[in-house]
């Protein structure tokens, strides 16, 4: 990175750093995701139990001390699986949301800054994308591939990339033609620095903003196909799954359903509100509810 | 104004192929030969091999990719959607035997979304900032982080197995509806809450209004109606583009509360890998999609002079 | 001035919102109305418009009928054939019930059965059953020439596809529009798929049942189906999940029937590949697994354990002599240790040649078996087998076992679907067999083709006992549970007696109390 750019990147987190501070919705929302973070992390390393472990003597028990939210059919600990079910549920919606983003910002890229021809033939393949229900391509696309985390990921990181390319393609062409863009190009910048420079600064906020509110769809997503079937493999713990598997519990033993559903919930209120902070401190105005779409 | 409308459904129609094309290679791209489900179905018992190879070549399966695209896309053109793998019945008239349940259900669902929304949208805008816009919006947030599949069992519990007031599942009488569409009407009220809080807010700080004020217009009524038609055109839309939603919805909801419909067909056939049903319910859902989206696109156009024409994209 | 404002948005909000929730209210309190069922029965099965796309639910209902039936000892039965009769090796000849109708009033004679079995015999799913000719010998037989001496005869004859159906609802080119047969009841409307209503057939032959209108729903989720039935939705929900038994038995008004049929849950193995291609592999899985554990544990004691096809208490095909009680862990580490498959260090999982001793296995989501594939996971990793689940859709797995090699996949069968011991051949007969161990035992494949065509049932009954034996030792699949079906009803449902094949609700001996 060279000096010029770093200062770019410095002078945009200078911009935004006071109001990310006195933001409480980001302050709020970091707060539950960061709550979720030490949970996944340290949650599995002080549990005295192991989320595999089966103990058929005392399955489908009640919330107790021993088991603060009981245990499922096999005699598992519920709460150490949901500690476990929170480090795929973060790993997965952070991991499809990258690769979304790269896929989006790469297309979104090559079409503002190639010809008109590539600009056309990529903005029709984005139409073309969000031509399908988003949830519906996906179980379409993870049925295919056949039920497991790793499919799940292509199926939900294939069908969301679109509204990125349009993002960064728009926010591109709205400074392309500003004069510090014109004149670095006047002086024969090459163009990938020209790219990390201006381009890739200006498109940060609107990508982030996106980004972030995107983990909870994509997370929420995600759940819906596991709990369809077509996510997690047995024996490991995902909540989408733990609430399928319960389901036949749900007189009997709620507590199987609600705790990993009170888990999603609050997964996905902390992206929410992350990302609504951010958008409110960052003031992208190419992002408003309406281009929010659900996956 | 004509060229810019054969611009548009020229656009239109390279996406529905491009559509139609990744639908139909869906089937390339599956592991496993259709020729061996249909004959192990059939016979209850594994093929040999060269039942297979007699069957693939009576049906076409070995003819190129674009061969067998082509005539699926002209039978497709004119309503044939082929016939399912499992089922004798033409997959035509199993989407339309699910699709008024599946669209009873996504009318239903906007009802409820926009009874609960533009209340409490207007509320929290017009009291901005207040403890009622606040609990409007956490209210907000958590039916859009709500998973519906839980809030549909948590509905489902309270409503059907303790109260005894709504039937479980299935279709058939308004009281069938209710559940199904508080679920996924709730999600979208979420945000359609947010949008109408939004341009609310805009319209009651633009110009006209406070020119509406100091021409002494006193009563609030009058200036809030005034609002809130103009704050409800892009609610129009996103009601619009909630179609979406309600299509990603409807597959889980209608499998929680175990209604035929488009969603139920098609995870089914994806279980059941009954390409042809796939292939047939994503086509029907993207088409709607797409003409929807361009129906709102017009009515916005249509409904807000405002909004330049031709340059929106 | 600002009080105003606060009064007047909140009372059109008020409004809204109250006028909301009378319709919602509205909307809860009008149940059904114009449901004018008697009896309404919810089940996962999908129920089709011809009974050569599995016409399971037509029959179950006592809409189509067959030659033959089914009896309570899981034996073929007379339905529209009073009597049969094997003239020779290769040809029977069928006596036809007199004076039955067809829904549609046309009359069944021999003409009429031939045009419907000819249909049938030439269909994909009578393809392994070797009918030669089928021809009327006078209005009121039916005969019936086999390629080969072919025992089963009837018992294929008794199958779901082999019902008959008035000549009038078999179009030109064979395709069936209206499920028309004989049976109590006929169908009124079908959405295929979804829903089915019957009426009652009050031309039927044989005692009119009470009900008189039946609806069978299609409910494919377990818990819905069982809620339906507690929120009186349903008076009968078929086959629900063992987990619920308990918490159904404990339920007012609402009564349970568990009844074994002739149905096992098992694991089958790659006998082809590598580790499984190796007998004491298999064994060792077979000896690993405790089964009671299962069954006391997540099936909540509805099922027994099982080593092989048949339960001694369903049929008498079943060898009595089996030895049960398979479960010794320390045979298993064994049998691995000699198989070359070590323990190594402190790793768990046993390695040879450098190659953990790591298994996939393959199963769907029905019947309880993922969570039998969980325990399993734990049972065989104490011997050091590391077991990897997948779950995936039924017609997937079988579609990908049949196609590729594989090391193991846990499915249910039914083994008496149609009601005769041939049923074997399908499972462990070397070309025959429609399981995918690749298994082959000369031994056994004579045993079976011999049991095929012998007429003494005692010659047939020993030669299916060797068979269980034998292909025990063998373990290509290693059974584990016999299947009880799960069946609960409303208080006011009384007659109803669980049939062992299933073959029919019996509708027309249960009464109903207003």
């Amino acid at each position: 990175m060279s000096e010029q750019n770093r200062l770019e990147w410095r002078r945009r987190l200078d911009r935004w750093r006071p109001e990310i501070r006195t933001n409480t919705t980001i302050r709020l929302g970091g707060g539950v995701v960061g709550l979720l973070a030490i949970v996944a992390l340290v949650g599995p390393l002080v549990s005295p139990y192991e989320p595999t472990t089966q103990a058929l003597e005392s399955r489908l028990q009640g919330p107790t001390l021993a088991h603060p939210l009981g245990t499922d059919a096999l005699g598992r600990d519920v709460a150490t699986r949901l500690t476990y079910g929170a480090r795929v549920s973060l790993a997965l919606a952070v991991v499809a949301t990258t690769i979304r983003v790269a896929i989006g910002t790469t297309i979104g890229l090559l079409a503002a800054t190639g010809g008109r021809f590539i600009d056309a033939l990529l903005m029709r393949l984005v139409d073309v994308q969000l031509a399908f229900p988003g949830l519906v391509l996906a179980l379409v696309i993870a049925g295919v591939l056949g039920p497991s985390l790793r499919n799940v990921v292509i199926a939900l990181s294939v069908v969301g990339w679109a509204s990125y390319a349009r993002v960064v393609r728009g926010s591109v062409l709205a400074i392309r033609d500003r004069p510090f863009v014109q004149s670095s190009k006047l002086y024969g910048t090459p163009r990938r620095r020209l790219v990390r420079r201006h381009l890739l600064p200006h498109v940060a906020s609107p990508v982030l903003v996106l980004a972030t509110l995107n983990l909870g769809t994509v997370a929420l997503a995600a759940a819906g196909l596991s709990y369809l079937g077509l996510g997690a493999q047995p024996p490991t713990a995902e909540w989408g799954t733990m609430i399928a598997g319960g389901r036949n519990y749900l007189r009997s033993a709620p507590w199987l359903v609600t705790a990993p559903g009170v888990a999603i919930m609050l997964t996905v209120v902390g992206f929410n509100l992350l990302g609504d902070g951010l958008r409110d401190a960052l003031d992208p105005d190419h992002i408003d509810d309406r281009k929010r779409r659900r996956t | 104004m004509l060229r810019a409308l054969l611009v548009r459904l020229g656009s239109l129609s390279s996406v529905l192929l491009g559509v139609s094309l990744i639908t139909y290679g869906f089937m390339f791209l599956t592991p496993g030969d259709p020729a061996y489900t249909i004959l192990r179905e059939q016979r209850q018992s594994p093929p040999s091999e060269s039942q297979v190879a007699s069957f693939r070549a009576e049906h076409g399966l070995d003819d190129p990719f674009l061969v067998q695209y082509v005539s699926w896309l002209t039978d497709a053109l004119q309503g044939d959607l082929g016939t399912s793998y499992y089922q004798s019945e033409s997959i035509t008239s199993l989407v339309l035997a699910s699709l008024p349940n599946t669209l009873e259900l996504a009318l239903a669902a906007t009802a409820v979304s926009l009874v609960l929304a533009v209340p409490l949208g207007v509320l929290s805008a017009v009291h901005r900032d207040t403890w009622i816009d606040r609990t409007s919006q956490i209210a907000a947030l958590i039916g859009v982080s709500m998973p519906n599949f839980w809030l549909g069992y948590l509905l489902l519990l309270v409503c059907s197995l303790w109260l005894g007031l709504t039937p479980v599942g299935g279709v058939g009488t308004f009281g069938h509806l209710v559940l199904p569409a508080i679920t996924l009407g709730s999600g979208m009220a979420a945000i359609v809450t947010r949008i109408v809080r939004t341009s609310m807010l805009e319209v009651i700080e633009a110009d006209y209004v406070d020119t509406a004020r100091s021409k002494g217009v006193r009563n609030r009524l009058v200036i809030y109606k005034h609002a809130l038609r103009n704050a409800l055109i892009p609610v129009v839309t996103i009601v619009g583009l909630q179609f979406g939603f309600v299509i990603n919805g409807a597959v889980i909801v209608e499998a929680v509360f175990q209604r035929p419909g488009l969603g139920t067909l098609l995870v089914d056939a994806v279980f059941a890998r009954d390409y042809p049903i796939v292939q047939g319910v994503v086509l029907v859902t993207a088409i709607a999609f797409v003409v929807t989206n361009q129906v709102v696109d017009l009515a916005y156009v249509a409904l807000d002079p405002r909004v330049e024409r031709g340059e929106r994209s | 001035m600002k009080e105003t404002r606060f009064t007047m948005d909140r009372r059109t909000a008020l409004q809204t919102t109250i006028s909301a929730a009378t319709l919602a209210v509205a909307g809860c309190l009008s149940k059904d109305p114009d449901d004018d069922a008697d009896f309404r029965i919810g089940g996962p099965w999908k129920p089709s418009r011809d009974p050569l796309d599995g016409g399971s639910q037509l029959r179950r209902l006592g809409i189509t009928e067959a030659l033959v039936g089914v009896d309570y000892d899981a034996n073929p039965t007379p339905e529209l054939a009073t009597e049969w009769e094997r003239l020779d090796d290769y040809r029977w000849e069928f006596a036809l019930r007199e004076g039955v109708p067809f829904h549609d009033g046309e009359s069944l004679d021999a003409a009429a059965a031939v045009e419907s079995l000819r249909r049938t015999a030439d269909a994909a799913a009578f393809a392994d059953v070797p009918i030669d000719a089928i021809e009327a010998v006078d209005e009121a037989t039916v005969a019936v020439e086999t390629e080969t001496p072919f025992t089963p005869l009837p018992a294929h004859l008794s199958r779901n596809e082999a019902v008959l159906l008035s000549p009038e609802a078999i179009g030109e080119d064979g395709s069936v529009t209206e499920p028309v047969s004989t049976g109590p009841f006929a169908v009124d409307t079908l959405q295929s798929g979804t829903e089915l209503r019957a009426v009652r057939n009050d031309d039927y032959y044989g005692e009119r049942p009470e009900m008189e209108i039946v609806r069978y729903e299609v409910v494919s989720d377990d818990q819905t189906r069982r809620m339906k039935l507690e929120n009186r939705e349903l008076e009968m929900a078929r086959i629900l999940p063992h987990e619920m038994v308990s918490a159904l038995e404990s339920t007012d008004e609402i009564d349970v029937y568990r009844h074994e049929v002739p149905r096992i849950r098992f694991l089958t193995f790659d006998t082809q590949s590598e580790p499984f291609d190796d007998d004491r592999v298999r064994q060792a899985v077979d000896h690993a697994i405790d089964r009671a554990a299962i069954t006391e544990g997540p099936l909540n004691g509805v099922d027994d354990p099982a080593v092989g096809p048949f339960s001694p208490d369903v049929t008498e095909w079943a060898n009595p002599d089996l030895e049960t009680d398979r479960y010794d862990p320390d045979r298993a580490r064994s049998l691995l240790s000699e198989a070359d498959w070590t323990v190594d260090g402190g790793d768990s999982v046993r390695t040879r040649d450098g190659d953990e001793l790591a298994v996939d296995v393959f199963t769907f989501d029905a019947r309880s078996l993922p969570l039998i594939a969980e325990v399993l996971q734990d049972q065989l990793a104490t011997v050091g087998i590391d077991l990897d689940v997948t779950v995936m859709e039924y017609s997937t797995m079988v579609d990908r076992v049949g196609q590729d090699s594989f090391d193991s996949y846990l499915t249910s069968w039914g083994t008496l679907w149609y009601p005769d011991p041939d049923r074997l051949s399908d499972m462990f007969h070397s070309e025959a067999a429609s399981l995918h161990h690749g298994y082959e035992n000369e031994r056994v494949d004579t045993l079976l083709e011999e049991g095929r065509e012998l007429r003494d049932r005692d010659a047939r009954r020993e030669r299916y006992h060797d068979i269980q034996s034998l292909v025990l030792e063998d373990a290509p699949i290693a059974v584990l549970t016999n299947y009880a079906n799960v069946v609960a009803t409303t208080s006011a449902i009384s007659g109803y007696e669980p049939h062992p094949t299933e073959l029919h609700y019996g509708l027309d001996s249960m009464t109903l109390e207003e």
